[in-house]
């Protein structure tokens, strides 16, 4: 009877602790009545609430991503983690409950999960966290690569392996006779040509576009007509068709410009009447002798006046169009009248000429991918100090010029890394980026170890203390963006927990009934260990901290049917056991033994099912496999401690021995 | 002996009801596919109480302001809105719109989830649910490893993963149907179900088989055979199998009818799965065992 007596008390202990686990109040209420009565009390427990899921309080989940392109793979999490401390800090501004702010990396995905119980207004929440700037401190690169990778020589490769054949299809076209107008207008990609018969005009040897083609032509003496072979631009892929070719003499200029206020790059303060007088003059004065002479002291074109006014050989289409026709109109060794262009007055004198050959030609322009293509180039590349490291941002003024910038005070880290980073870096660049974009960009003069920086743009008043707010609220490392967001009004969540709490206790008493009914006085010990099941239960939830959502209650509901399960396959067993002769107290020992295995092998593909939706799944239907998981362990310890407790005691109850009816058979 | 059900020797009649059933499913699965939710597809959903509209007023409304949507109704004047993935400003026009047409109407629940998260949450899934059925196969077959006369342990567990392809792919069946005509979905919390449903029916399953496990290690020399055997294990077992299925049944039919809407169509997942189980348990996996053990015999 003393380990009975030990046992019960033990019980008995157990269950009013979780009990008081679950009702705090009720416990610190009598505790105080205690006082009060008798003087002295025992000791009070914290009222804690249950941690309670989005889905039964009401509020917003959001999920975001980081961009983390720019980050190399050893800084990522770092960077994660510093998303999270500023988001954090953001979202405690808000002043709601209990946010819950952690941190996911799952597939080469860097998310940041944002819980924030009680906020309906999502707007408001979704604009504070995403005004948060992206502050980076980065560095230009030196070593720009300008060879392709294998990679990228490949993606070349295959890109003008198309390119061409595309090319030539065309250019095949247009060789069998094709109008070679409807095939400009359908395939070529020069927008000034392309509904013009891809007309480009006459184009010399210096062409700057079509530089070689010339060449080829006369190289290999083409005629008129389609040529048979591409044209291999920079960037870019021509089939070409010769129209004409035309022989002319190309002159040699030398020129005296007088300008005035007022024309195009002039730097004189004169009229233009008294240019046009000057000039006037000095044509009157000129000859071919003291041309040379004239150009020197008189003419206002800085490039050519050294040189005695010679602009060498006159290419058509290399100067305005007024200046091109009166020099070609020239005749060798002869000096213009006064010639007037956007400039101003020209005196032109024709040196001499030679003969110069150009070709008409048309075009269909094709796409042709080369290396600088595929390159793409960043030339800056992030440092480690970022927004994260921003300890206090404020505005300052230039006492010189009066324009306001931005102070940066950084944290002891940002300060230690500031002062290297300045350090490293003297007489070069440092680029201090907000958002992506590049604020200011200033030579560093000499280390800094004070951990300050000046952000110096063009900023109004207003904007930098816009900046100077939006900085102290936190700074980012990278930039983020929702990709998902959940949001529950509270009026839902209430319905759901009120439900959910109703389902329970009504799951619970008809469990309870079904038992008693059917198994008598063994059931009634089922339904007693079913209720201390339910506390330890709840009270682990608070122990461990267990949010609990709508799933997590039918997952707790559920496992009070697991629960049952023991019992009624131990009860089983114990009839099997009456049936079969054995004398009670042997019959419970015996049933309980025997279920073992079974109840064993059902619960552990239970646990395997938890323990893979746990580790799989985030969320609610993670809450699920927890308080399911919880469930089926606790009901194990209630079955084979507590029931088998209550039965071996009731076992030694004499009058039970005969009363079959209060065992059910 | 007194006589006893026989269970076992209507062995094919049984099968073959199962067989119906399971080919029943597959032909709704086929035919009206699986709805599946926003957790897969990404995608938003809207609720809304809205009172004095119609479905077919708000699903115009919303495509004069540019959203195409779908608009079901839901409990009394909620409606439910499915909308492709929405930024937050869109939804503010959304909701903006919905009170025009409403005046008053308010946001129950608003979640839209990235078609990236989408597709990972379905790959999630489809890995969880093989690595769970690698791993109790593993667990049954060391379970039974001491069993191996007449039949290999390792039919226990084939066994085992029929009956819970069965009691899976009926949900499922239902849940085509269901979501055809009224718009329950698979998402996430039915994937939760249907893993949970695995583990349990497969602990059902068990325990029959246990029963077998202990009765031929009993009475391996005595005459009786095998289907015998067999079907004694199914007949001590029926009461625990019919008691716990009930007992278990119990609160979740309690959360069903008063848990709210939100949880239904898990709870009713959870339900059905549960039934299969129990059928499983009792009319599939050890038919099954016995069947199998027959044909072998026949062709040895």
């Amino acid at each position: 009877m003393k380990r009975t007596a030990v046992g019960a008390s033990l019980l008995i202990v157990f269950g009013v602790v979780a009990g008081i686990l679950v009702y705090p109040k009720t416990w610190n209420g009598a505790m105080v009545a205690m006082k009060d009565t008798v003087g002295f009390h025992l000791p009070y427990v914290p009222e804690n609430d249950f941690t309670l899921g989005l889905d039964l309080q009401g509020g917003a989940h959001l999920v975001y991503e980081a961009d983390m392109s720019s980050i190399v793979d050893a800084e990522r999490v770092d960077a994660l983690a510093g998303v999270r401390d500023v988001v954090e800090r953001r979202v405690n501004a808000f002043g709601v409950g209990e946010p819950i702010v952690q941190t996911n990396i799952a597939d080469g995905h860097y998310r940041v999960f944002v819980d924030l119980p009680g906020v309906t207004n999502v707007q408001d929440a979704i604009n504070q966290i995403g005004e948060t700037p992206v502050l980076t401190f980065r560095l230009p690169v030196t070593d720009i690569s300008t060879t392709p990778t294998e990679e990228q020589q490949t993606e070349i490769d295959t890109a003008q392996a198309t390119e061409r054949e595309n090319a030539l299809s065309v250019m095949d076209r247009a060789l069998a006779g094709e109008d070679f107008t409807a095939l400009a207008k359908e395939f070529s990609i020069d927008a000034q040509t392309k509904d013009s018969t891809g007309y480009i005009g006459f184009v010399t040897a210096e062409d700057p576009i079509f530089d070689g083609l010339v060449e080829q032509i006369e190289a290999k003496r083409l005629r008129v007509g389609v040529i048979d072979g591409l044209y291999e631009g920079t960037s870019t892929m021509h089939v070409v068709k010769y129209l004409s070719k035309k022989t002319e003499s190309e002159p040699r200029i030398s020129h005296i410009l007088i300008c005035y206020s007022g024309a195009t790059g002039c730097s004189q303060s004169r009229t233009k009447e008294e240019a046009m007088t000057l000039a006037q003059s000095l044509h009157d004065e000129a000859t071919t002798k003291n041309f040379a002479d004239l150009a020197k002291e008189n003419s206002d074109d800085p490039g050519s006046a050294e040189l005695g006014g010679d602009l060498d050989y006159v290419v058509r289409g290399a100067t305005v169009k007024l200046f091109e026709d009166a020099a070609y109109a020239l005749g060798d060794t002869k000096i213009s009248e006064v010639v007037e262009t956007e400039f101003g007055y020209h005196i032109l004198y024709r040196v001499g000429s030679r003969p110069s050959r150009s070709y008409e030609i048309a075009h269909i322009e094709m796409p042709w991918t080369t290396a600088s293509d595929v390159l793409t180039v960043d030339p800056w590349t992030n440092t480690e100090l970022s927004g994260k490291h921003v300890k206090h941002a404020a505005v300052s003024f230039d006492p010189n010029t009066g324009t306001p910038y931005v102070v940066i005070d950084f944290n002891d880290e940002g300060t230690q890394l500031f002062g290297e980073l300045t350090k490293e870096n003297v007489g070069k660049v440092i680029g201090i980026f907000l958002d992506g974009e590049p604020i200011t960009t200033p030579v560093v003069q000499e280390p800094i170890y004070g951990g300050q920086a000046s952000i110096t743009g063009n900023f109004t008043v207003a904007e930098s203390k816009m900046l100077a707010q939006r900085l102290n609220a936190g700074a980012l490392p990278v930039p983020i963006s929702v990709i998902s967001q959940q949001t529950i009004g509270p009026a839902l969540g209430t319905e759901s927990l009120d439900l959910s709490v109703k389902a329970g206790i009504l799951g619970f008493i008809l469990i309870g009934l079904f038992m008693v009914v059917y198994y008598r006085l063994p059931g009634l010990a089922a339904a007693v260990s079913l209720a201390i099941y339910s506390l330890l239960n709840l009270a682990l939830f608070k122990i461990l901290g267990v949010t609990i959502t709508l799933a997590g209650i039918a997952g707790f509901i559920f496992s009070l049917g697991i629960a049952v399960d023991a019992n009624v396959l131990i009860f089983e067993r114990l009839k099997e056991e009456l049936r079969g002769g054995r004398d009670l107290p042997t019959a419970v020992e015996e049933a309980f033994r025997r279920a073992w295995p079974s109840i064993r092998d059902g619960n552990a593909t239970t646990l395997i099912a938890t323990a893979v939706l746990y580790t799989m799944t985030s969320g609610s239907v993670r809450g699920f496999a927890l308080t399911l998981a919880l469930g089926v362990i606790v009901s194990l310890f209630c079955a084979f401690v507590i029931t088998r407790f209550f039965l071996r005691h009731l076992a030694r109850v004499p009058a039970l021995r005969r009363s079959m009816f209060f065992l059910g058979l | 002996m007194k006589t006893m059900l026989n269970i076992i020797g209507k062995s094919r009649l049984w099968l073959t009801i199962s067989t119906l059933i399971v080919v029943a499913a597959i032909t709704a699965i086929a035919v009206y596919g699986l709805n599946f939710g926003i957790d897969f597809t990404g995608g938003s959903l809207l609720q809304v109480n809205a009172a004095a509209t119609s479905t077919d007023q708000l699903r115009e409304t919303i495509a004069t302001a540019g959203f195409e949507s779908v608009v079901q109704q839901g409990e009394n004047e909620s409606y439910f809105i499915r909308l492709a993935p929405i930024t937050e400003e869109q939804h503010q026009t959304i909701f903006g719109v919905v009170q025009s047409v409403s005046p008053g109407a308010t946001e129950i629940r608003f979640d839209t989830v990235g078609p990236a998260v989408g597709s990972e949450l379905e790959r999630a899934s489809v890995t969880a649910s093989i690595l769970m059925l690698v791993l109790i196969t593993l667990y049954v077959a060391w379970a039974f490893r001491k069993v191996t006369k007449p039949v290999a342990s390792w039919k226990y567990g084939v066994v085992t993963m029929v009956s819970a392809f069965h009691d899976v792919i009926i949900p499922l069946g239902i849940f085509a149907v269901l979501g055809h005509y009224i718009g329950y979905q698979v998402d996430m919390a039915f994937v939760a179900a249907v893993l949970t449903i695995l583990g349990y029916s497969i602990n059902d399953t068990i325990v029959v088989l246990d029963r077998t496990r202990e009765n031929l290690l009993r009475r391996r020399h005595s005459d009786v055979t095998f289907g015998e055997v067999v079907n004694m294990s199914v007949i001590e077992t029926l009461g625990r199998s019919l008691n716990t299925t009930f007992a278990t049944m119990l609160p979740l039919i309690a959360v069903f009818i008063v848990g709210g809407a939100t949880t239904r169509p898990f709870v009713l997942a959870l339900i059905i799965g549960m039934l299969a189980g129990a059928y499983s348990s009792i009319f599939v996996a050890s038919p099954l065992l016995v069947e199998w053990e027959k044909w072998r015999a026949r062709r040895t």
